[in-house]
């Protein structure tokens, strides 16, 4: 398995990431050898085998549905880089007409 | 002259016990020899001398009350993965760079409850994304053994704090081998419990279903007191284990008489001669205590780096989408709409190799890849811990290399596939989710070599004890370097 530029322009585009296009090349490369080592698992047989997803197969605990913990709304908006008010501060994302 | 925690805890707690010693004494003491070794670049982030006073004066009360336990006043150094309220928590990343949390990880609280004192916060690779710790956003931690070579990463600043003898216990995380490497490379005692044994509540996440908090000290005996104290069921993070805290100090005077090493002589065919040598002494001393050696094999281990390469990339890529500038962290200068807001946080928030594993994990996520690749890196996890489980019934515990090799050269490991290398015998237990330890085995060329101890989950307790009955026939721990410029 190997990746072209337009591959990593993609998955950078999905990633939110953005790269130089000078660094494009470079990066296909490098994703191009870590593939390489990843792709030996093709070597495995797997079949019947039940996917691992914990590494004690425990299960998801639940605790009882009743309120611990206090709103910190202040303290946590302090940490936001833009803020107005209660809110959080983004570009505009929806036209008003 | 060494300093007063040399001898190890106990000695330590018995001396501040006894008023010969003062917490603020003590405390002066480790900060100065802290000071003294910063071209290591192995802190960043000293806790204000505000802070500190405060922390010394409870500890003292605790004392001069006699309410103190046996870590009461004994300063640390936290990586700084760990959330420290009020206390700039960075993951050594530009993302954080400026980020102060409002709240304490589990990990930092209940050490602070045990009344240890918090000098700073450990230099790291970004994220925790690293072997080296060259990945850090506040530049490469150099090990104190040979200023030319890396501490091994990612918890390289705390291995090398302890190493240098400036600081008797700091905090890790171990991810595919954060901890038990570093330990390896600086000449440590580090220990990873058990996945779940502590809570990974304020510890930044990397890859949820691997990480796991640890510590590092001189010696087993004070592994055992810290991880005591920092372990056991903990509410706030749903992966915790339900069990409650253990004392791991009880059994480290047992007997190894009977004890069933398992050894791996395939791994150990793949180090370099002076690591082999040191493994083989390891051994034999064990051999003299009683244990009995069986050669054993984990065929499906060399799977273990391409799983989890694809495994750890996966999560990190969607744990670190949070990082949007939106909420906290980095936010690029005049956004031109959302998805500029997005993508330029994002890339000039995040360095080079976190960049790439974000890239990896979103791939490996994608559609037309998740099957043929982390669906199938979940099998092979499978497969990997199923060799462990059937290895542990013929054996107790594994003596195994830590590394490869011992230390190297900063800068030479430049492509990430050789750098990704340098975890080959820690992943595995990682995948498995088992406990490991790393003790100093020796010194090859006068670098530090590693000897690592798997066992069966929730074996920590064991793997202390070995650990402690070597140490008791060895002096590779008590040994300093001279932390030559």
């Amino acid at each position: 398995m190997t990746i072209t530029r337009q591959d990593v322009e993609q998955i950078a585009a999905l990633a939110k990431l953005r790269l130089a296009p000078k660094d494009i090349d470079s990066v296909r490369d490098s994703l191009n050898q870590v593939l390489s080592l990843v792709d030996r698992i093709q070597t495995a047989d797997v079949a019947a085998v039940v996917p691992m997803r914990h590494p004690r197969d425990a299960t998801q605990s639940l605790r009882a549905d009743r309120v611990s913990e206090s709103s910190r709304k202040a303290e946590l908006m302090a940490l936001a880089p833009a803020t107005d008010g209660d809110y959080y501060l983004v570009p505009k994302v929806v036209d008003t007409e | 002259m060494t300093a007063p925690w040399h001898q190890g805890l106990k000695t330590l707690s018995g001396q501040l016990r006894r008023g010969e010693l003062s917490v603020a004494e003590l405390v002066a003491e480790s900060r100065q020899a802290v000071q003294k070794v910063a071209h290591l670049n192995a802190l960043i982030s000293r806790a204000d001398d505000e802070a500190v006073e405060h922390q010394v004066n409870l500890a003292q009360q605790a004392l001069d009350k006699g309410t103190a336990g046996v870590l009461t006043g004994v300063p640390l150094v936290h990586k700084d993965i760990f959330s420290t309220r009020g206390l700039r928590t960075t993951c050594a990343s530009r993302m954080l760079a400026d980020y102060v949390p409002p709240f304490d990880a589990t990990v930092v609280a209940r050490l602070k409850t045990a009344g240890m004192v918090t000098l700073g916060k450990a230099n790291m690779d970004e994220f925790a994304m690293g072997s080296s710790n060259e990945s850090s956003y506040f530049g490469p931690v150099k090990n104190p053994w040979d200023n030319q070579r890396v501490p091994g990463g990612s918890s390289g600043g705390s291995a090398a704090l302890v190493a240098a003898g400036v600081v008797p216990v700091a905090t890790g995380s171990d991810t595919g081998g954060s901890i038990r490497q570093p330990a390896a490379l600086c000449g440590v005692t580090g220990i990873k419990p058990t996945y779940g044994r502590a809570s990974r509540y304020g510890m930044i996440a990397f890859a949820s279903s691997l990480d796991q908090a640890g510590v590092f000290a001189r010696q087993a005996e004070d592994c055992a007191l810290v991880l005591s104290a920092m372990c056991g069921h903990d509410p706030l993070d749903s992966t915790s284990d339900a069990s409650g805290p253990v004392d791991y100090s009880a059994a480290l005077n047992d007997s190894l008489t009977g004890l069933r090493v398992g050894i791996l002589p395939q791994w150990l065919a793949n180090t370099e001669a002076g690591v082999a040598a040191a493994l083989e002494a390891v051994q034999q001393q064990l051999q003299k205590l009683g244990a009995e050696i069986q050669e054993v094999t984990l065929p499906t281990a060399d799977l273990a780096i391409a799983a989890y390469y694809i495994l750890a990339p996966a999560e990190a890529s969607a744990n670190l989408a949070r990082f949007d500038g939106v909420r906290y962290g980095h936010r690029c200068q005049q956004p031109e709409n959302l998805d500029d807001l997005y993508c330029r946080s994002r890339s000039e928030g995040f360095g080079e190799e976190v960049k790439r594993r974000i890239l990896v994990g979103t791939w490996a996520l994608s559609a037309g890849y998740y099957q043929a690749y982390y669906h199938r890196a979940q099998q092979v996890r499978r497969l990997i811990a199923e060799d462990f489980a059937r290895v542990f019934q013929s054996v107790d515990l594994l003596l195994a290399p830590v590394t490869p090799e011992t230390a190297f050269r900063l800068g030479e490991k430049a492509d990430p596939v050789s750098l990704y290398q340098a975890d080959v015998f820690t992943i595995p237990a990682s995948l498995a989710g088992l406990p490991g330890l790393s003790m100093p085995a020796g010194f090859s060329q006068g670098l530090p070599v590693g000897a690592q101890l798997i066992g069966p989950h929730f074996s920590e307790a064991r793997l202390l004890n070995v650990a402690h009955q070597f140490q008791q026939h060895s002096d590779y721990h008590q040994q300093l370097p001279e932390a030559r410029q």
